[in-house]
């Protein structure tokens, strides 16, 4: 729609909303310079003491260089493993006839409605069973199918048109080769939206790492944030510090991926 | 084709099994001279633990001691999911409040005959004992110990053209002080606890203390009933009520005093140490303000560490070692010094050594070490968080003017009383 | 392998499903069914089972109730506070999702220097966790924080946010729809997009303002994105915890309640267990009405272009 409003109200606009997407997150920065007795006071905005070592008491507070990796292995996993086998369920949804499909589909798409915690419980007792607490196992294979990719690609595998498929079929190609050589690689958006979605999953996921892991070697990042929340008070400088810090990777990786993933919303969202 | 790639994936499964299965730094229940410790204990506080454990590994090389830290939040849900899949550690130590309901697991071992060898159960105090006591057990040992008292901003006071050094000693001087602090600086002179959180905690164990102080208490001497109340529960209510609706008190979360935008409040012990270095306010603090014809009375928190009977007889072994030579009178000058959480036996204390040690480095302590004598407990059910919510709602209720203080302590009554049934 | 599938092939009698595909289907789902299986539907059905005992968490009984838990949050006010609580929160989100992600992305929906540079600002909050945006805006929001300092520099007089109970739950819608307005207005901007600029033209020639354009052209075109839009605010703000836990903790008075805090107090911080399961299994089943109720609404999401 091409509003006729002069450009200039338009910027205006944008701007001012602009602003109160910036302003918490220079508050956030600000907070993190400033030593404990100065963060209820002015400036809040833009920072006028730049405690760097706040930034450093931060990092040196837990082993959060450990807990980084870890958190990137554990990250890696899952998204590798919606990608794929998300991809996979999804194909066998939207191209493959079997009995109950719809009904299967269906059960998975209202589980998608129950919180985590309710079902965290009967999961540890699962994890515990077989061995794997304290372990990247624990970490990760719990995590490695989600319904929401399931869904997200199911919607999108519909819209490439099926004479491709058919094409290939004719040529003798298999299913398997299908799928991975010809679908995966149309889908490159939605593969992106994916992605991007369960990075920040994985990425923001507190409770249950919490839950499966007792030892420094396995704890992610942000249990270590979690950590200057204590019971006797919030630290809040080294807590904005170890956020920002936490948070640069999401932005980072955002920015990156902004076109294939904004294509990749646009195009899933759209077929309904 | 089909076959290769479900051999692949298979292959990564099996990959992802085996590093999964890699021993991870978890406790070994087969090595008998390694024991776990859990807590939620950050920063200084986590260091300081840190430091006596090296010192007790030093002295006793045959032990070892892993500690885990878990976020405050979070260490009764990690508790409770290992208590039920038995991955519980060997020691945890826990807000006292936790001990009871960690005992309905009926895994914690007896420390009784341990303390009646190290002569510690006459030297630590007898209201944090009575917490882990259990018939004639004792479920739980406290490690560290605190109290509430009054903290003032001196700043705002000398504002007001208040002396900074003369704060309020009764409830009378107190409203009468937030009173002119209001009208000379237009900040409160008093915050309360007005919001109930998810357990009720920070109102209930704040008002406990008016309650007390006024004569009354909480809940019944077999915690079958509520005892709140009673003419003492109404003039303490009634006390709140006033704060909020006559003197000031926001409504809101909690955090004023401590931003520097309330003259004063009913703090822990704990802000003491936290405030040691960098403190945001010029602060003193006080015996907490009694009401006329009331007697002096605290509330008490801290920590208590449990062993569980799910480790080895080694490790048990080990670990009650460990709590006893925690609790000896030389740890805990030291634990208490390096924290600023009082310490628990009457030896350190009440002796002159340590005392002059507060005097010389946190004289802000002594009100608080003062108040332990008068230091009361709160009841050992293991259904109080739900007690305390209950409770916690009604005040709630009171002070924002929907319920009148007969109608709040009433509900509370009853619907405490329910609760406490069902146990 | 080829040949058999072609020779099988396409004939389909009433439900005979051809083996070479079921075989197939089966492979491609079993790591999800597996995994799912295990971890998730496992859960549920045992927490279905849970809903109905009574259990502490930490004592060694859990006593078989029946239907006790449900009969009992039928009369509780604390579940009907917060069932009111999630459905103002869930439809305030919902609306102001709509409203502000449309509203954006009329505003991207032009060539302009900086456009992307926008739409990278207005995604950062999408990105961040909702417990770094809670911790934020509850610091934001205290009385002594920035949000107060600002208004009273315009000379307004900084509400209590956070001490009173229905400012608070506004406070949490509107921080919901600050978190999310990146990704709807997103969602908008593509459906924007593929509205075909001729009936715009059209609708000019025939004299009507920008505003009729608007209510005549724009928002009926954009009916199936305004259901996804809203079925996805509406899911959130049911299923949403951590940042009520962080920002308000469910008050104050209840007034930020939603059942998702609620069920995990229960469980998690007053030892009932049992009742925290029912309450769970009660939200998810009013989620699934409400889903149904949109999609019916709405059309089932048909686009009146089609």
């Amino acid at each position: 729609m091409r509003v006729r409003a002069v450009p200039l109200i338009r910027h205006l606009l944008l701007a001012t909303g602009a602003l109160t997407i910036v302003a918490p997150l220079m508050w956030m920065v600000t907070t993190s310079l400033k030593p404990a007795n100065a963060v209820y006071q002015p400036p809040y905005l833009i920072p006028d003491t730049f405690r760097w070592s706040n930034y450093e008491q931060a990092w040196s507070a837990a082993p959060f260089a450990q807990y980084y990796l870890n958190t990137i292995i554990m990250t890696a996993g899952i998204v590798a493993g919606h990608v794929i086998f998300d991809a996979m369920a999804a194909y066998a949804f939207a191209r493959l006839r079997f009995p109950f499909r719809n009904t299967l589909f269906l059960i998975l798409l209202a589980t998608m409605l129950v919180p985590q915690f309710v079902t965290i419980i009967p999961a540890f007792a699962l994890v515990t069973a077989l061995g794997w607490l304290d372990t990247y196992a624990a970490l990760i294979v719990p995590r490695l199918v989600d319904v929401f990719g399931i869904v997200l690609l199911r919607q999108y595998f519909a819209t490439i048109p099926v004479q491709i498929e058919e094409a290939a079929r004719l040529d003798g190609a298999s299913r398997m080769r299908i799928f991975w050589q010809l679908m995966l690689p149309l889908s490159r958006p939605a593969l992106a939206t994916l992605a991007m979605f369960s990075f920040l999953f994985a990425w923001n996921d507190f409770l249950w790492p919490l839950l499966v892991t007792n030892s420094d070697e396995l704890r992610t990042i942000q249990i270590g944030l979690s950590a200057f929340q204590g019971r006797y008070g919030t630290r809040w400088n080294y807590l904005m510090a170890g956020t920002v810090t936490a948070t640069i990777p999401c932005l980072v990786m955002f920015v990156i991926f902004q076109r294939s993933l904004i294509r990749g919303i646009a195009l899933t969202g759209l077929k309904e | 084709m089909i076959k290769k790639r479900a051999l692949l994936v298979a292959a990564a499964g099996a990959a992802l099994l085996v590093t999964g299965c890699a021993p991870g730094a978890g406790p070994s229940t087969d090595d008998s001279t390694t024991i776990t410790v859990w807590h939620y204990w950050d920063g200084a506080n986590a260091d300081a633990f840190d430091d006596a454990v090296s010192r007790y590994e030093a002295d006793h090389p045959d032990v070892q001691i892993s500690v885990v830290n878990v976020p405050g939040g979070e260490l009764l849900t990690k508790l409770q999911t290992a208590a039920t899949n038995d991955q519980l550690p060997t020691i945890a130590i826990t807000d006292l409040v936790w001990v009871p309901q960690l005992a309905q697991t009926g895994k914690l071992v007896d420390l009784a005959p341990a303390l009646r060898e190290a002569g510690l159960d006459q030297d630590i105090y007898p209201s944090m004992l009575s917490f882990g006591a259990v018939g004639k057990q004792q479920l739980s040992v406290p490690v560290s110990s605190n109290t509430l008292a009054y903290m003032y901003n001196k700043q705002i006071f000398r504002d007001a053209g208040l002396d900074p050094e003369k704060p309020p000693t009764t409830w009378e001087e107190l409203t009468a002080a937030a009173d002119v602090i209001k009208e000379r600086t237009g900040l409160p002179g008093y915050e309360i606890f007005t919001q109930p959180g998810d357990n009720g905690e920070g109102v209930t164990w704040n008002f406990q203390v008016n309650l007390w102080q006024a004569g009354g208490e909480f809940l019944n001497a077999d915690n079958t009933k509520a005892a709140f109340n009673s003419p003492a529960g109404k003039r303490a209510l009634q006390f709140w009520v006033d704060l909020v609706t006559r003197h000031g008190a926001p409504l809101g979360p909690w955090g004023a005093f401590e931003k520097g935008q309330a003259a004063s409040a009913q703090e822990g012990s704990w802000m003491v140490g936290i405030w040691a270095t960098d403190a945001p306010i010029e602060f003193g603090t006080a015996p907490l303000p009694i009401p006329e014809g009331g007697t002096q009375a605290t509330n008490m928190g801290g920590e208590q560490a449990m062993v569980f009977s799910t480790a080895s007889a080694a490790q048990q072994q080990a670990a009650i070692d460990f709590l006893m030579w925690f609790d000896s009178p030389e740890n805990v000058t030291t634990w208490s010094q390096a924290t600023g959480m009082l310490p628990v036996v009457k030896s350190v204390a009440e002796s002159n050594a340590y005392r002059t040690w507060v005097s010389a480095n946190a004289p802000a302590l002594q009100p608080f070490i003062d108040l332990l004598p008068s230091a009361h407990a709160r009841p050992n059910t293991p259904v109080y968080a739900r007690v305390s919510f209950a409770f916690a709602k009604q005040v709630e209720q009171a002070l924002n003017g929907q319920k009148t203080v007969d109608q709040a302590l009433a509900d509370a009554e009853a619907e405490v009383n329910q609760i406490l049934a069902e146990a | 392998m080829a040949l058999l599938s072609l020779h099988r092939g396409y004939r389909r009698r009433g439900r005979r499903y051809p083996r070479e595909e079921i075989l197939t289907a089966a492979l491609f789902l079993t790591p999800a069914v597996v995994i799912l299986g295990a971890f998730v539907i496992y859960p549920i059905g045992s927490a279905a089972y849970l809903s109905l005992t009574e259990w502490s968490g930490f004592g060694t009984v859990q006593e078989f109730i029946g239907l006790d838990n449900y009969r009992r949050l039928l009369h509780d006010g604390e579940v009907g506070n917060s069932l009111l609580v999630t459905v103002l929160y869930g439809t305030g989100v919902t609306i102001g999702s709509c409203v502000t992600g449309l509203g954006l992305a009329i505003l991207l929906d032009a060539p302009m220097r900086g456009r992307t540079i926008y739409r990278t600002i207005y995604f950062f909050p999408v990105v961040t966790s909702a417990v770094a945006v809670a911790v934020l805006w509850r610091d934001l929001l205290d009385p002594a924080g920035f949000v107060g300092a600002a208004l009273e520099r315009v000379g307004i007089d900084n509400p209590n946010w956070l001490g009173n109970r229905w400012l608070a739950l506004t406070a949490l819608t509107l921080v919901t729809v600050w978190k999310n307005l990146g990704f709807n207005a997103v969602l908008y901007l593509t459906a924007l997009q593929a509205i075909p600029a001729g009936l715009y033209e059209a609708g000019r020639l025939d004299g009507a303002s920008s505003y009729q354009l608007l209510r005549r052209i724009t928002v009926p075109l954009l009916a199936p994105m305004t259901f996804f839009v809203s079925v996805q605010a509406l899911v959130t703000s049911f299923q949403s915890f951590d940042l009520v836990y962080v920002l308000t903790n469910g008050g104050p008075l209840g007034g930020t309640d939603v059942l998702g805090m609620l069920t995990y107090r229960t469980s998690f911080r007053l030892g009932e267990f049992g009742y925290g399961a029912s309450i769970a299994f009660v939200t998810l089943a009013l989620v699934l009405g409400v889903t149904l109720v949109q999609w019916r609404v709405s059309g089932s999401g048909r686009s009146p272009l089609q």
